[in-house]
């Protein structure tokens, strides 16, 4: 009993100086100013590699999901005879909660991984230890760039994905299953609000943006520096990114939407 | 000022999880000298290379750079003082996604204002010391690893530094290599006034170069002397590190339990 009590307060200790060093390492990374147009340059090109490169995952997922929902929606809303409704029930969805939590899901999958992994080998090959013999901050080269690329990525992919899968929605519910164009519209166009759904999506967006960026980052810099380690690494960055997408969408839409 | 020791290490302690590794290291690495830090595998020659620049903490105990406290320097004054130190990773530790020139190149375009001309110019005549001056295009993974250390050589010296800190430079070179290797870290040191670090395996050729040597054993400093008052040194566990003798002080083994006790 004393032991399994001891072993309890050890791993909270240890999780709560892996949370304070994480703290730590993303202060140090996000608040070091030094030559901005470097860094911008930098950002940029961490911005094609995180981004512009996850566009094609996000673009068929969002056209496939936006489908799915016409189909589903389309089934359900027939028996109640209300399928012009069909344009708000896919909108609703996707702006609200399925474009930023699939995105950040499929971020951390396709690019949270992969930052960990490149941070991970630099670390394993000793090129940020050289980078810091050579006088340069590996937090604010290596790690500042590729948090920013994140959290400035995956809202604009979130929205993308929200487009495409109302288009998706659209092509299955109009053109396919014949539902009004017309209503289909004229009803997404007058139950989507833009600070209640929009913007409250993007809000998400950017807090998985920022966590799931986060937990990638500190997952590379901190990790053991083996193959086995940067394994290691690359998996927890997905499992804790899934797990915590999931669960701040939960408190999120609590209080955005709760009261409702 | 400039007769004084370029690095001064005292009293260091420090520990790797429960393992000790120094206990109360004390040693000075003398100005535009070549130092040789020598010693068995294991004992933390690159750890004292770490310690001198700022990546490891001692547990307690001082490391003082030009007569800068290296552990109570504020990060940027941490980094400032590390443009003036150059270091040669064992592993050479290129920069995998740039080209041998960038790698080389990377420090100015850093540190300094100089125009793409001038860039082009220093790091031509870096690679050229160390013969690789055919290799500037390439990829960092179409050199060999003594190649790659070569280069990562050129890419320490670019920023001119005062000292440079060697971590194994001469394994993986063939006799050539090795050879000219040997001649350039000398002429390195004589020719810019610099002050040399180098951990070596390879103790006879590193000594005919070092102008002082520090051997660590046993967790502490065993021998700290020019090269000539080590090869008469009547100390048994320098006698038998200069002899490669296997019984002697210096234990061969890794603490264990008795092998009865291991086995049974």
């Amino acid at each position: 009993m004393i032991n399994w009590i001891a072993g309890v307060g050890r791993s909270t200790l240890s999780q709560l100086s892996d949370l304070g060093r994480a703290t730590l390492i993303l202060m140090q990374a996000v608040f070091g100013s030094s030559n901005v147009g470097v860094h911008w340059r930098l950002t940029i090109d961490q911005i094609h590699v995180v981004g512009v490169l996850s566009l094609s995952i996000i673009i068929v997922s969002g056209l496939f999901i936006g489908m799915v929902l016409g189909l589903q929606g389309y089934t359900i809303l027939t028996d109640y005879g209300s399928e012009q409704a069909l344009g708000q029930m896919v909108a609703l969805s996707l702006t609200r909660e399925l474009g930023p939590v699939v995105t950040a899901l499929l971020f951390a999958g396709r690019a949270g991984s992969a930052l960990t992994a490149e941070i991970g080998l630099m670390k394993a090959t000793e090129q940020l230890a050289s980078l810091e013999m050579i006088g340069v901050d590996p937090l604010r080269r290596v790690v500042a760039p590729r948090f920013w690329a994140g959290v400035i990525s995956l809202p604009i992919l979130s929205l993308i994905f929200v487009s495409v899968g109302c288009l998706g929605g659209a092509l299955v519910g109009v053109s396919w299953l014949g539902v009004d164009s017309g209503s289909f519209w004229a009803n997404m166009q007058a139950s989507v609000g833009f600070s209640d759904d929009v913007f409250n999506g993007m809000i998400k967006s950017v807090v998985f943006a920022v966590v799931v960026t986060w937990i990638a980052v500190y997952q590379g810099y901190d990790l053991v520096p083996t193959s086995e380690g940067i394994a290691r690494a690359t998996t927890k960055t997905v499992v804790y990114s899934s797990l915590a997408v999931l669960g701040l969408d939960f408190f999120l839409t609590a209080v955005m939407f709760g009261e409702v | 000022m400039t007769t004084e020791a370029f690095v001064e290490i005292r009293d260091v302690v420090f520990r790797r999880d429960q393992r000790v590794i120094y206990d109360g290291l004390t040693a000075s690495v003398p100005r535009e000298k070549i130092t040789a830090i020598v010693g068995p595998s294991g004992t933390g020659k690159t750890t004292l290379l770490r310690l001198i620049g700022g990546q490891l903490k001692p547990e307690s105990g001082h490391v003082c750079v030009d007569g800068l406290s290296v552990h109570s320097l504020k990060r940027s004054a941490l980094f400032d003082l590390r443009k003036r130190m150059g270091m040669l990773f064992q592993s050479g530790a290129l920069f995998a996604e740039l080209s041998v020139f960038e790698n080389v190149a990377f420090p100015l375009r850093v540190h300094t204002d100089l125009d793409d001309d001038l860039i082009r110019i220093v790091v031509l005549m870096k690679l050229e010391a160390v013969g690789l001056r055919g290799a500037v295009d390439l990829m960092p993974s179409e050199l060999s690893g003594g190649m790659q250390r070569r280069v990562a050589l050129a890419r320490a010296i670019a920023l001119d530094p005062e000292m440079i800190m060697y971590d194994e430079p001469f394994v993986g070179q063939d006799p050539i290599g090795l050879g000219v290797l040997l001649s350039l870290v000398k002429q390195l040191n004589q020719a810019l006034g610099l002050t040399s670090l180098v951990v070596s395996h390879d103790l006879q050729e590193t000594l005919t170069i070092a102008d002082h040597v520090i051997m660590i054993a046993n967790n502490r400093v065993a021998f700290q002397g020019s090269p000539d008052v080590m090869q008469t040194s009547a100390d048994p566990l320098v006698q038998q590190f200069l002899h490669g003798n296997p019984d002697g002080p210096v234990r061969f083994h890794f603490p264990a339990p008795s092998l009865e006790n291991s086995v049974s």
